[in-house]
């Protein structure tokens, strides 16, 4: 907890409506302190120049990092631009008027194109890119650097006036401690950031296989890769730091493994008509949004014709044909089910019917899947509340297979 | 020779297992649904919990 100085008696100080600038409080300092941080200590900083408790401003920071990934360009401006406890200048200042003017420059530069980037797809699962490998590159050697030079400086800064050397030696705290001193932070930085880029550079291996390998399956490959680090790191002192970090993917991992979630064919709202459908199987995915299937006014081949549709976030809805033979296989991994009417939410929720057509119809066999969402299945002729009959009519562009 | 940190050590085995049977439901081997993911992910966190709590190398 964070304590500011003792606030003033206000009132009576109000007597006479005017209070004077020099008695309000003065904020502490803004700067990054060498312990009580959990990362770099701008959560902290900030914290304590505003009077807050942390949690609070930890926890807007990893919201607004998880919802856009700007929480971590925050995060970054604030790790280079607040100066760190035991230094007058922030680290960009000093960075660009030291020796290491060149480095400061290059990985300024290569660290703030990257980050521009991190609004707008933050993982790289849509576009597939690489450039939040880059981002995750940057970031990495800039917050090494950065911290690693901290924990010296504070460090430095504890060095009493008569020289004694014994006082050189900071506290480190043990592995379960919550004093966090600045070598045992730089050590944590090194190991995250160590962790960091070894994901950097599995990350650019996978966008040089060019989508040959699936982000989920890449996915379980790194909760593997965390846990391996752990156990490598175990005899050598710990890395608890990564623990944290693996559970968080392992989440994730889970979740999408779970929910079966393959966020294929980008986002928004999509309207797919085809006008035939050949037999074999036809495939409509979409990552995000609404995605509807219209197979009135499809012509389909003598026999079977197999539809698969996918969503991951959002709503499908499939319109089948009259006079064909329709055998339904329905899947919500969390949400709600709508079969012809029939309808059914939860987890895992699972539903299959067949409708029945004149003797020797057509069959169309649908399989549709939603991860979170709703997935709706109506006959051709069944009005839909929100949806009108055409799609266009609302805007719903046509989507690519 | 540093102590051996049982923290990082269980957390690491943990971690491997719930990777590998996240990685066994991606390949098709097993069907993970949601019914077993939650018992799966809070008995990996309680596990660590459990190690660091009763880790006493913090001493009195």
């Amino acid at each position: 907890m964070v304590h500011g100085p003792a606030r003033p008696d206000a009132l009576s100080m109000s007597t006479e409506h005017t209070i004077s600038s020099s008695s309000l409080p003065i904020p502490p300092r803004l700067e990054r302190p060498a312990d009580g941080g959990r990362i770099a200590g701008v959560c902290a900083a900030l914290a304590r120049h505003q009077r807050v408790d942390v949690r609070f401003v930890r926890i807007a920071a990893v919201l607004l990092a998880v919802l856009g990934g700007i929480g971590v360009i925050a995060y970054f401006a604030g790790l280079i631009l607040i100066p760190a406890e035991g230094h007058d200048e922030p680290i960009v200042r000093e960075g660009l008027d030291g020796p290491e003017r060149t480095k400061t420059i290059v990985l300024g530069a290569l660290a703030t194109i990257a980050l521009l980037d991190l609004p707008e797809d933050p993982f790289g699962l849509f576009t597939g890119s690489g450039r939040a490998t880059v981002a995750l590159l940057a970031v990495a050697a800039v917050a090494v650097i950065v911290l690693r030079r901290d924990g010296a400086g504070a460090a430095g800064a504890v060095v009493p006036h008569d020289g004694d050397a014994t006082a050189l030696e900071h506290p480190v705290a043990g592995p379960g401690s919550g004093d966090r001193g600045p070598r045992r932070r730089g050590r944590s930085a090194a190991i995250l950031g160590g962790a960091l880029l070894a994901f950097a550079a599995a990350g650019s291996v996978l966008a040089a296989l060019d989508g040959d390998v699936r982000w989920d399956v890449a996915l379980c490959a790194a909760v593997i890769a965390v846990g391996g680090m752990l156990l490598l790191a175990a005899p050598l002192g710990g890395a608890r730091i990564l623990v944290p970090f693996g559970l968080v993917l392992a989440l994730l991992a889970g979740t999408a493994a779970a929910a079966d979630l393959t966020l294929r064919g980008g986002v928004g709202d999509h309207l797919e008509r085809p006008a035939a459908l050949a037999s074999g199987t036809t495939a409509y995915h979409l990552a995000a949004g609404r995605l509807m299937v219209d197979l009135r006014d499809a012509d389909l081949a003598p026999g079977t014709t197999a539809v698969r549709a996918d969503v991951g976030f959002g709503q499908l809805v499939v319109r089948v044909p009259t006079g064909v033979r329709v055998e339904l296989d329905g899947h919500v991994s969390a949400g709600e089910i709508d079969l012809f009417g029939r309808d059914a939410e939860g987890t895992d929720v699972r539903r299959s019917t067949v409708r029945t057509g004149p003797p020797g119809a057509p069959v169309v066999r649908v399989d549709a899947h939603v991860a979170f969402g709703e997935l709706r299945v109506v006959r051709a002729g069944q009005a839909l509340p929100e949806l009108s009959d055409d799609g266009e009519a609302r805007g719903l562009p046509e989507a690519g297979r | 020779m540093r102590a051996l940190d049982r923290v990082s050590l269980v957390a690491g085995l943990v971690l491997v297992a719930v990777g590998i049977v996240c990685l066994l439901d991606r390949t098709g081997s097993l069907n993970l649904s949601f019914d077993a993911l939650w018992p799966l992910l809070t008995g990996a966190a309680g596990a660590i919990l459990l190690t660091a709590g009763l880790d006493d190398r913090r001493g009195p």
